[in-house]
C-alpha cells in the first residue's frame, strides 16, 4: 500500500481484491465502515464459492456478536468470531495433531481438546513442575509463591529472532530474582506441556499452537484462504492473511 | 477432487475392507451377495444421512464374533486431490486434510456407536457371553442408545464435521427397487416437482422473473374471480348468517394459484406420432431412463453456482444400482456411455458415479478401467479386485491392457463375472467343450463358467487379470477364479543347416522321424510361453491335445461316423475311412504333401497308422467349414442319434473341463464331481 487514500465512513473501494489496512481514530467509524465493505464484498464477490465464508475477526464476543446483528443478509456468508475462537476452529482443534515435539510425540493430548480457557493453575501440575526442578521450597516461600504463580498466569507467546515461538512472562521485576530460574523458556515450556498432555489449553496456547501450524505446515493456508478468501480483522492489532 | 477410497468396517457382510475408487465412473461388479449394495449405502451412509436413516442390528457384520465391547460400525471415506481441484473443493476438505502434500488427502468418517458412558452397562449386560444370538440381542436392546457421528480430518481427534459443509455433497442414490411411476411422473411428487422449479424461468434475469411472475398472479388472480364468480356462495353460506356465526365477519373465498400449485397439477406424457399418453403407460425400460436422465439434469442445476450460488453443490455424485433394469442391452450399452460422456465433458457437474451391474453390456460400455470386481473368498472375506491395474507397467503389459479393452464385448465381459473361465482358441471349441461338459454332468452354465474366445494365440493378453504376471503386491487384487487355456498344440518342425530357417506346422506322427534334417517341437511356441507365464499361478491351467481340436476329437473317435458331418468336404469318403482300414482315395490323398504321406506310411503300429490316417483326413476336410461342422457336431454331442456309439472327449479337453468345474459351486443334479 503504498499511497494511502482518505476515506469516510461511507466510502467503498473500487477493487476489493488486495490487502489493505484502515487506520483511524477511536470512534471514527471503523467497524461502521467495515460492515458496509462486507456487504460489498458479499454482492461483488466472484472468488466466494458455495464452501467459502467471508471472515471477519473482531476483539471481543460482544463486538462478535454486534457486527453479526449489523451485517444483514451478508451474515449467511460471514463468520464472525474473534481471533481465538477463529484460530481454534479452523487451525489448531482439527490440526494440532500434527504437532510433534522433538522425540516425536504428539505435543497435545489432541482428542482430550475441545475448548480453550483461561490459563488456571492446577496445584498438582504446578508441584510436580517444581519437584522437576527441586524447587519445592518456594511453597514455603509465600510472597515468591504469590509472585510466581502472577507470572505464569501472565504467560506470553513471544516470536525469537529466527521467527520462532517462545513462552515468557509478561513482565520481571527486580523482585522476581529468587524465581528467575524458573521464568526460563524451557521451564515455561515445560509447565505448559504438562497442561497440553492434559488436553487443557488456553488462551494463549491458541495462538501459540495456530502460530506453530501455519508455520510448520504452510499448505494449511492454501485451504484456509480457500475456506476464507477475505479475511479482516476488526482490532487495534493488525492480523494480516496472506491468500 | 474424488473419493478415492473407503474402508468399511462392521457394516453388513465387510468386517473391514478398503475399496478404491478412480476420479469419474467406477462400475461395481460381482456375484449376489457379495457386497456391491453394501458399498452403495456406505458411500450413502457418509454423503447423504438422511436417506439411509439410522443402521439396525442386522446392518452389524453377521459374523461378528461377541467382544468385550460394544461394536461400532465405521465407514471412513478418503478424499483426494486431483487435476482439476477448484477453490471450492479446497475450502471444502479446508479442517478435514489428513496429508498436506501437493496430492492432498482429506477424510470423513461416519460412525455409529455406543457412547463410552453407557459402554459398562453394556458389559454387565454382556456378562461375558460367547453366545452370538446373545450377542445380537444385546446390541439390539443398546441400539436406542447408539449414536451417528461423521468426523472430519483424522478420527483421532473427534472433530465433527459441520453439516452445512457436508450439505455441498449432493448424493443421489437410485437404488434397485426404485418406483419410477410413482417418483416421477406426477408434479405431486417432490422429485418431478423440485426438478420442473428447478427450470422455471431458468435463464432470466431477476427483473424479468419478477414480473413475469406478477403477470401470472394478474392472471391467475383473473382465472379465480372467473370461478368463484360461477359459485353462489351466498346460498352457501346463507346457514352462516342464520346461526349468527357470521357476527364474526363475513366467509369470502380467496387464495389464488400459483407458479407451484399448477406444477403440482402437471403429469409427464409422452408424445409419439403426435399422439400423447400418460409415461405411466409407457415400458418400464424407457421410463427409467427418463428417470436417470432427468435426475442427471436436476443434478446439474444443483451444481450450477451460477443459479444456486451459495446453495449450490460442490460435489455431486450419482449411485445407481443396476441402470440396466428393464433396460434392452442396446439401451443399457447407450445409457452408460452417456453417462460416460458426461462425466467426462462436465466433470464439475457430475464429479463421480457409482454404478452397480449385473450386465455385461454395461461394463463392455464401461470398458476396463472403472471396473471393481467384488466376490466373497473362500475365508468368507470380501476380495477385491481391480482388473485395469493388474497388467504391469511394460510395453508388453500396455499392449495386452489395450489389446482387452479393445476386445472387452459383453461376450467377453461375461469372464469378470463368472466363477471360472475357459479361454479357447475358436468357435469350435467354444461351442463343442460346453457341450461335452453339459453331456457329461458339468454343465457350464451351472458351475457359472464363462466361456471365452481369445480368437487366434492371444490367451495371454488376458492372464493378467488373473493374476498371471502380476506383480507380487498387485496380487491380491487380481481375480481369484480358476482359469483354464485350451491351446492347440501345433507341433513343428524346423529344416536345420537352413539359415532363417522357420518353424513349420507338421503332423504329431512326424515328429522325431528324421532328426538329422530337422528339429521338432511337440507342442507350440505359443504354448510354452503360456505354460512359462501361468507357472505362478495355482489356479491357472493350460491343456493341450496331440495337435488341434479337430485332430484330437479323431483321435479319440477314430471309426466313429458321428464325426463326418455334411459341412465338410469328401464326407463319403470319409465315412467310408471311417468303417474300413482301406487305403486313401485319390482324392483324399490329394490333401497331403508327399512327404506327410510318407509319414503316415512308415507309422509301424497299423492300429497307429490307422487312427493317424483318419485324424489327419478329418483335419484337412474340417478345415474350411469349422463353424457350420462345430454347429453340427455340437448337437450330435449334446443328443447323440439313437443306437449310436456317444462321441468321447478328447482327454485333454475332458480335464480341463474339470478343471473349471471343481471347486465351483455343486451343480444341481445328476452330475459327477470327483
Amino acid at each position: 500500500m503504498t499511497n494511502p487514500q482518505t476515506l469516510t465512513s461511507s466510502d467503498r473501494l473500487d477493487d476489493i481484491e488486495h490487502h489493505f489496512r484502515v487506520t483511524a481514530g477511536p470512534g471514527s467509524g471503523k467497524t461502521h465502515w467495515l460492515i458496509g465493505h462486507v456487504r460489498q464484498v458479499a454482492q461483488e464477490s466472484q472468488r466466494l464459492t458455495p464452501c467459502s465464508r467471508i471472515g471477519v475477526i473482531s476483539y471481543t464476543n460482544i463486538a462478535v456478536r454486534e457486527i453479526q446483528r449489523r451485517l444483514g443478509a451478508a451474515a449467511d456468508v460471514t463468520e464472525v468470531s474473534t481471533i481465538h475462537s477463529f484460530l481454534f476452529g479452523y487451525v489448531v482443534r482439527p490440526y494440532l495433531h500434527l504437532l510433534k515435539d522433538s522425540s516425536g510425540a504428539d505435543v497435545a493430548a489432541h482428542h482430550l481438546v475441545d475448548t480453550h480457557s483461561e490459563h488456571f493453575i492446577a496445584h498438582d501440575v504446578f508441584d510436580g513442575w517444581l519437584d522437576l526442578y527441586d524447587r519445592r521450597q518456594v511453597l514455603m516461600q509465600p510472597n515468591n509463591l504469590q509472585l510466581l504463580k502472577a507470572r505464569l498466569r501472565g504467560i506470553s507467546v513471544r516470536i525469537d529472532t529466527q521467527g520462532l515461538p517462545f513462552h515468557a512472562p509478561c513482565k520481571t521485576e527486580a523482585r522476581d530474582k529468587h524465581i528467575l530460574d524458573l521464568l526460563t523458556p524451557e521451564r515455561l515450556l515445560e509447565y505448559k506441556t504438562q497442561y497440553w498432555k492434559r488436553g487443557h489449553i488456553d488462551h494463549g496456547d491458541v495462538l501459540y499452537f495456530a502460530y506453530r501450524l501455519l508455520a510448520e505446515f504452510p499448505a494449511l493456508r492454501k485451504f484456509l484462504s480457500a475456506k476464507f478468501p477475505y479475511l479482516y480483522s476488526n482490532s487495534r492489532s493488525s492480523n494480516r492473511w496472506s491468500a | 477432487m474424488y473419493i478415492a477410497r473407503i474402508r468399511i468396517q462392521n457394516y453388513r457382510c465387510f468386517k473391514d475392507s478398503t475399496v478404491e475408487f478412480q476420479p469419474g465412473l467406477n462400475v461395481i461388479i460381482g456375484e449376489n451377495n457379495a457386497g456391491k449394495t453394501t458399498l452403495l449405502k456406505a458411500l450413502a451412509l457418509v454423503f447423504d444421512r438422511r436417506s439411509q436413516g439410522r443402521p439396525t442390528v442386522h446392518d452389524f457384520y453377521s459374523l461378528l464374533a461377541p467382544i468385550d465391547s460394544p461394536p461400532r460400525i465405521t465407514i471412513s471415506v478418503m478424499l483426494r486431490s486431483s487435476a482439476t481441484d477448484t477453490p471450492a473443493d479446497r475450502a471444502l476438505v479446508a479442517s478435514w486434510l489428513t496429508s498436506l502434500d501437493t496430492q492432498w488427502e482429506a477424510r470423513l468418517t461416519y460412525t455409529f456407536f455406543l457412547p463410552e458412558t453407557d459402554e459398562a452397562a453394556f458389559r454387565d449386560a454382556l456378562n461375558g457371553t460367547t453366545d452370538r444370538t446373545l450377542f445380537f440381542e444385546i446390541i439390539d436392546e443398546f441400539l436406542p442408545k447408539y449414536v451417528t457421528r461423521v468426523y472430519g480430518g483424522n478420527p483421532d481427534t473427534v472433530v465433527t464435521a459441520d453439516s452445512d459443509t457436508l450439505s455441498k455433497f449432493d448424493c443421489q442414490f437410485l437404488d434397485a427397487l426404485r418406483d419410477v411411476e410413482s417418483e416421477m411422473f406426477s408434479g405431486r411428487n417432490p422429485l418431478l416437482r423440485s426438478m420442473l422449479e428447478e427450470v422455471l424461468d431458468i435463464d432470466k434475469q431477476d427483473g424479468e422473473k419478477r414480473q413475469l411472475r406478477s403477470a401470472f398472479r394478474e392472471r391467475s388472480k383473473a382465472l379465480r374471480t372467473e370461478l368463484v364468480g360461477r359459485l353462489d356462495t351466498p346460498r352457501l353460506f346463507k346457514l352462516v348468517s342464520e346461526t349468527g356465526a357470521g357476527d364474526g365477519g363475513t366467509p369470502t373465498l380467496d387464495g389464488g394459484v400459483q407458479e407451484g400449485d399448477l406444477i403440482a397439477a402437471l403429469r409427464l406424457f409422452i408424445e409419439r406420432e403426435s399422439f400423447a399418453f400418460p409415461a405411466t403407460h409407457q415400458g418400464l425400460g424407457y421410463n427409467n431412463l427418463i428417470y436417470i436422465s432427468l435426475l442427471l439434469a436436476s443434478m446439474s442445476f444443483r451444481a450450477s453456482e451460477k443459479r444456486r450460488g451459495q446453495n449450490a453443490a460442490v460435489f455431486p455424485m450419482l449411485l445407481i444400482e443396476e441402470p440396466e433394469a428393464h433396460l434392452h442391452p442396446a439401451l443399457q450399452y447407450k445409457l452408460l456411455a452417456h453417462i460416460v460422456s458426461r462425466v467426462e465433458k462436465e466433470p464439475h457437474l457430475n464429479r463421480q458415479v457409482f454404478v452397480t451391474t449385473h450386465s455385461t453390456h454395461v461394463t463392455s460400455a464401461a470398458r476396463l478401467a472403472p471396473i471393481i470386481c467384488l466376490s466373497v473368498r473362500e475365508s468368507g472375506e470380501i476380495g477385491i479386485a481391480y482388473p485395469s491395474r493388474l497388467f504391469p507397467d511394460t510395453d508388453e503389459g500396455k499392449e495386452s491392457r489395450a489389446y482387452v479393452e479393445r476386445y472387452l464385448d459383453a461376450t467377453k465381459s461375461a469372464m469378470l463375472f463368472a466363477k471360472a473361465t475357459l479361454l479357447v482358441e475358436g468357435i469350435a471349441e467354444q461351442m463343442l467343450v460346453p457341450a461335452f461338459a453339459s453331456r457329461d454332468g458339468r454343465s457350464f452354465d451351472e458351475h457359472h463358467v464363462a466361456v471365452v474366445r481369445v480368437d487366434g494365440v492371444t490367451f495371454k493378453h488376458f492372464l493378467p487379470l488373473f493374476g498371471a504376471g502380476v506383480a507380487a503386491n498387485l496380487l491380491e487384487h487380481a481375480l481369484h477364479r480358476r482359469v483354464a487355456c485350451l491351446v492347440d498344440a501345433d507341433p513343428s518342425r524346423k529344416e536345420r543347416g537352413v539359415d532363417n530357417a522357420r518353424w513349420k506346422s507338421c503332423f504329431p506322427f512326424q515328429l522325431d522321424e528324421d532328426p538329422a534334417s530337422f528339429d521338432y517341437r511337440a507342442t507350440s511356441g505359443v504354448q510354452q510361453a503360456l505354460i512359462a507365464l501361468i507357472a505362478v499361478r495355482a489356479t491357472l491351467a493350460v491343456f493341450s491335445g496331440k495337435k488341434t481340436l479337430e485332430y484330437d476329437l479323431a483321435l479319440a473317435n477314430g471309426g466313429n461316423a458321428l464325426l463326418v458331418t455334411g459341412a465338410m468336404t469328401h464326407r463319403d469318403a470319409l465315412k467310408e475311412l471311417c468303417a474300413t482300414p482301406a487305403p486313401l482315395p485319390k482324392k483324399l490323398e490329394k490333401q497331403f504333401e508327399v512327404d506327410e504321406l510318407a509319414s503316415l506310411d512308415a507309422i509301424q503300429n497299423l492300429d497307429d497308422r490307422k487312427i493317424n490316417r483318419f485324424a489327419a483326413t478329418y483335419l484337412r476336410c474340417a478345415e474350411n467349414a469349422k463353424g457350420e461342422h462345430a454347429f453340427a457336431l455340437e448337437k450330435i454331442i449334446r443328443t447323440p442319434p439313437e443306437n449310436s456309439t456317444p462321441l468321447r472327449c478328447p482327454e485333454y479337453v475332458a480335464e480341463a473341463i474339470k478343471w473349471v468345474t471343481v471347486g465351483t459351486v455343486q451343480p444341481i443334479s445328476g452330475a459327477v464331481t470327483p
